[in-house]
């Protein structure tokens, strides 16, 4: 009977100590309420878009609050909300990163704060094990918990901005609109941060493991954020005996060969294209591109998420026969930030008697038409996504294309060429706004003459009349300004 | 007895009533043609057969007049008098898949003697028509009203058409259908949308006849152009013109096309075969009015005719001679069509290999536009009528079956080839001359850049067998198919 007691206890005991680390976790998940103005591209003198988003987030310190980007991007006004609290608390970005979908917040008060406990992170949780999310899902104002177990761990493009894909933690932890930026908890630590679901799946959804955001916070350090780096390389697997003879590699060695190596990236100093990649810091590389990490398959690659810029990857590889070591440096080049959806920022143009220019983006294809990928002009497709195979410089200059047109006795009759490339202005070769902007401002001749690449069409402008319509049709148009470069 | 004599007298009256002589009985004849396309995805194999009854129509004492696109892929063909059998067989006299006309007989003696010849229209005159086909063993009529008349482009590349633009309570038309003004005939429908049917009118049915006449049969035209318009007073007055602005920029020349060498990119056209050419780039057509003046090259003239044209050239007018050629659908970079040819292709080690075409692109179903890979939607868009004297067509893999010999490679489908072995490639014929030419015991098979490998490197010693191999296992008769030189 005395045993029985005490078991009975014990229950009680082990049952207390969790309900009171579940109301510590509780007090420490807050709800965001972001007040949004996105800036339209179609229009990018106007104010925008504005409306109202909710997410979660968690206290990390006494100052600081962890979310996800999306759940604070192009802030107008944010309000936070803790536990059981009906204040709003105005609060501001301190760091956003859009490619891994992480933000820190402080509230622009922070006497509220300090009673309130920062949770704490540990590693990546095992596969089978139960987690905890923490969020106010559904617009709801009160908080939610939902358990659930880890299922997968594997990289997962995040679909914020839509660029990159970086490790991700899988769990049927139900995890929807309004979870987002909150905690997934495990042993009352912090194991990850709910992100993003998939339409595709039933009852799945994704979180940001510890070592993605370790790599923001410490990114963070130094007050400025890099980003993660990317290996501005493409190869191919060596899974087929004959790729591996022709290159030489000696039985039984696995690895990639390098196809494409991007000029911004830095790397052809180091690498040359049919290298072959045996191993990365010491992970020896299989012939389907991945290695072995903590009993993980993962991508080579993603060895390059868990480093900052600045730092390198020891690699050693097989060129023409010889086995070579090289440090490659890890800087922070971008591949492809102009087909990544973009945020927090304001629209870039260019407008001249009417004219209106901007440089080619994801964000602008995304104003021709829902099916901007069937529809849009397959030239700016190629140009945004397969001529940087050919050309590697291409990613690193946006081209500029002519958006629209207001209308206007001196523009109205003339040849009109929407959402196709500029390939020169006044017989200047244009590859930047910024090209297109001097182009036409140092023209003295009588005509202003934009030439377009794919069609071979031009659209002519009487410099003089232009000029002179070019105050009136701001006006008329209620443009405030003319360009933003 | 009585009741049966009534009912006797009855159906008599009835058969009397319904066979009342219309002159159209004489001149329409059903032609069954049955037709099995080629699978465009494995080109070695054809489609299920079909069989369609068509409406031909009687043109002269042994020729009967039908569309191509009724004929297209045929196996046989069969001709019923007055919709009643017996069925005969027919064979084809000439086809042209451009302007879509064809010519069909019957050798069967004996079988035209009751057959009468329509009369042609001079031209298509007046706006009230009816068309007939057979139904049932009974001519049916149905209304046609005049709507518009428009240049078409041919639906085998390169020719354009006036098309009548008619509404009619015709249903399910489009198939080659008679078009009747009193007993005269105007045209025959191509095709029909709904209650619109576009009608190719009696003035080309003509031409056509004519030049079939002829001692080699000449075929019809295009300029091969693009053009823009030139409305605008500030790009009229750029080019050197004075007045009301009137002529079109010339954009592009199609490489081979007939005013290849002739006109220039930035030329003003300004007068085309006497025609005035106005800044819409239309023509005052003799009897439709305001046309495109596209419609000149095939309008009036053969291929191997020579037309003058007006140009304006760096400010300064000058005339030119312009012989039009005939442009076949084949001259494109990605043929749109390719009638009555079935698709050329290539397996090697398990790779499918065939000439980039639309027809293949068009397997991707009746939205096949936004269906088909990106990459080749861009490949087409951009590049399907630039042929270079290097690179008359592209080479597209097509599907890799699976296979130890080709691992590794598995996934590579719908990239399109550059080199073999190190030599360009531009046609199957050059595939398999490459592939006699292994580099040191390899082939190298190289695409244009894509996200993918582009670098397929095989074991050339164990090539034949291991294509050999898998052609026995997936079943594949043929190795590979060279229609043309």
């Amino acid at each position: 009977m005395k045993n029985r007691m005490m078991f009975c206890w014990a229950l009680v005991l082990v049952g207390w100590m969790q309900s009171a680390a579940a109301a510590r976790v509780e007090e420490s998940v807050v709800r965001i309420v972001n007040e949004f103005n996105r800036f339209s591209w179609y229009a990018p003198w106007q104010s925008g878009e504005t409306g109202k988003g909710t997410g979660s987030g968690f206290v990390i310190s006494k100052k600081r609050i962890m979310t996800n980007a999306h759940v604070v991007s192009d802030a107008a006004l944010l309000l936070v909300y803790f536990h059981n609290d009906p204040q709003p608390y105005p609060a501001h970005v301190v760091a956003v990163q859009h490619e891994c979908d992480l933000a820190v917040l402080e509230l622009d008060d922070l006497s509220r704060m300090e009673h309130v406990p920062a949770l704490s992170f540990d590693g990546l949780p095992a596969l089978r094990s139960r987690v905890v999310t923490y969020g106010y899902p559904a617009g709801g104002t009160l908080i939610s918990s939902t358990v659930g177990v880890v299922s997968r761990i594997e990289p997962q493009n995040y679909v914020h901005a839509g660029i990159a894909s970086f490790l991700a933690g899988q769990t049927d932890a139900a995890i929807n609109p309004g979870n987002s930026g909150g905690p997934v908890i495990q042993n009352g630590k912090v194991v990850g941060v709910a992100f993003q679901g998939n339409g595709n799946l039933e009852n799945m959804g994704f979180f940001i493991p510890p070592q993605i955001v370790e790599h923001f916070l410490e990114d963070l350090r130094d007050g400025e954020l890099s980003g993660f780096p990317q290996v501005g390389v493409l190869a191919a697997n060596m899974e087929n005996p004959a790729a591996r003879r022709y290159a030489g590699m000696p039985e039984g060695t696995t690895g990639i060969r390098i196809e494409n190596i991007f000029t911004g990236s830095g790397l052809d100093e180091f690498l040359k294209v049919d290298d072959v990649i045996t191993t990365i810091d010491g992970y020896d590389v299989a012939n389907d591109g991945t290695i072995d990490w903590n009993g993980l398959r993962l991508p080579c690659v993603a060895l390059a998420d868990f480093k900052q810029v600045g730092e390198s990857l020891s690699v050693k590889l097989i060129r023409k026969g010889k086995l070579l070591s090289v440090e490659i440096p890890l800087t922070g080049y971008h591949v492809g930030d102009m087909r990544a959806n973009l945020y927090d920022c304001k629209p870039t143009y260019y407008i001249y008697a009417g004219m209106v220019f901007v440089p080619l983006n994801l964000e602008v294809l995304k104003t021709y038409s829902d099916q901007w990928l069937q529809k849009a002009p397959q030239e700016l497709i190629y140009e945004l996504y397969f001529r940087p195979l050919a050309d590697h410089l291409a990613f690193d200059r946006p081209r500029v294309v002519q958006i629209r047109r207001l209308e206007h006795e001196v523009n109205a009759e003339e040849s009109l060429f929407l959402y196709r490339l500029v390939g020169s202005v006044n017989d200047r070769p244009v590859r930047t706004l910024e090209d297109l902007a001097e182009a036409f401002e140092e023209n003295q001749d009588d005509y202003h003459v934009i030439r377009f690449e794919q069609v071979d069409g031009i659209t002519v402008l009487d410099r003089k009349e232009a000029d002179a319509a070019h105050e009136e049709i701001l006006k008329k148009y209620a443009i405030p300004k003319d360009k933003r470069l | 007895m009585k009741r049966l004599f009534v009912i006797s007298f009855l159906a008599l009256a009835g058969v009397v009533c319904v066979r009342a002589e219309n002159p159209l009985e004489h001149q329409l004849v059903t032609v069954r043609v049955t037709s099995q396309s080629w699978n465009e995805y494995r080109p070695w194999q054809k489609n299920k057969p079909q069989s369609r009854d068509f409406v031909g129509t009687v043109i002269s004492a042994n020729r009967i007049l039908m569309l191509t696109d009724d004929l297209d892929n045929q196996t046989l063909i069969q001709v019923e008098k007055y919709d009643r059998p017996p069925r005969i067989p027919g064979r084809i006299v000439h086809c042209d898949y451009q302007i879509g006309l064809a010519v069909i007989t019957v050798d069967e003696p004996g079988f035209f003697d009751d057959l009468e010849p329509v009369k042609l229209a001079k031209t298509t005159k007046g706006d009230s028509y009816y068309s007939a086909s057979w139904n049932a063993g009974q001519l049916s009529l149905s209304a046609v009203r005049w709507s518009q008349v428009k240049v078409y482009n041919s639906s085998v590349p390169y020719v354009r058409f006036a098309g009548i633009s008619v509404i009619t309570d015709l249903r399910g038309g489009g198939w080659g259908e008679p078009v009747f003004c009193g007993d005269e005939l105007v045209g025959v429908a191509h095709t029909q949308t709904d209650d619109r049917a576009v009608l190719q009118p009696v003035e080309l049915i003509r031409a056509y006849l004519q030049a079939l006449e002829m001692p080699e049969y000449p075929g019809f035209a295009e300029l091969g152009f693009s053009y823009q318009y030139k409305k605008g007073p500030a790009m009229s007055a750029y080019l050197g013109q004075e007045g009301n602005p009137s002529g079109v920029r010339i954009c592009s020349c199609f490489p081979g096309g007939s005013v290849d060498g002739i006109l220039n990119p930035g030329d003003v056209l300004l007068e085309l075969a006497g025609y005035k050419i106005d800044a819409l780039g239309d023509y005052v057509h003799p009897q439709y009015g305001p046309l495109d003046l596209k419609l000149i090259g095939s309008d009036g003239h053969y291929a191997g005719d020579v037309i003058s044209a007006r140009i304006l050239r760096d400010k300064q007018e000058m005339s030119v001679k312009i012989p039009l050629k005939h442009m076949p659908s084949s001259m494109g970079l990605i043929p749109e069509a390719r009638p009555g040819v079935p698709p050329d292709y290539l397996v090697a080690g398990g790779f499918i290999f065939r000439e980039l075409d639309e027809p293949y692109l068009r397997a991707w179903g009746s939205d096949w536009e936004a269906n088909i890979p990106f990459y080749l939607r861009c490949i087409y868009e951009l590049r399907k009528d630039s042929p270079t004297p290097e690179q008359r067509r592209l080479i597209v893999l097509t599907d890799v079956f699976p296979d130890e010999y080709n691992l590794g490679y598995h996934n590579m489908a719908q990239n399109i080839v550059r080199a073999v072995n190190g030599r360009s490639i531009a046609s199957i014929q050059e595939m398999e001359e490459a592939f006699q030419h292994p580099e040191n015991g390899f082939h190298i098979i190289e695409f244009l850049p894509s996200y993918g490998i582009s670098k397929v490197i095989l074991d050339a010693e164990t090539f034949d067998a291991a294509t050999a191999s898998i052609m026995k296992k997936y079943e594949i008769p043929e190795r590979i198919r060279i229609s043309r030189p």
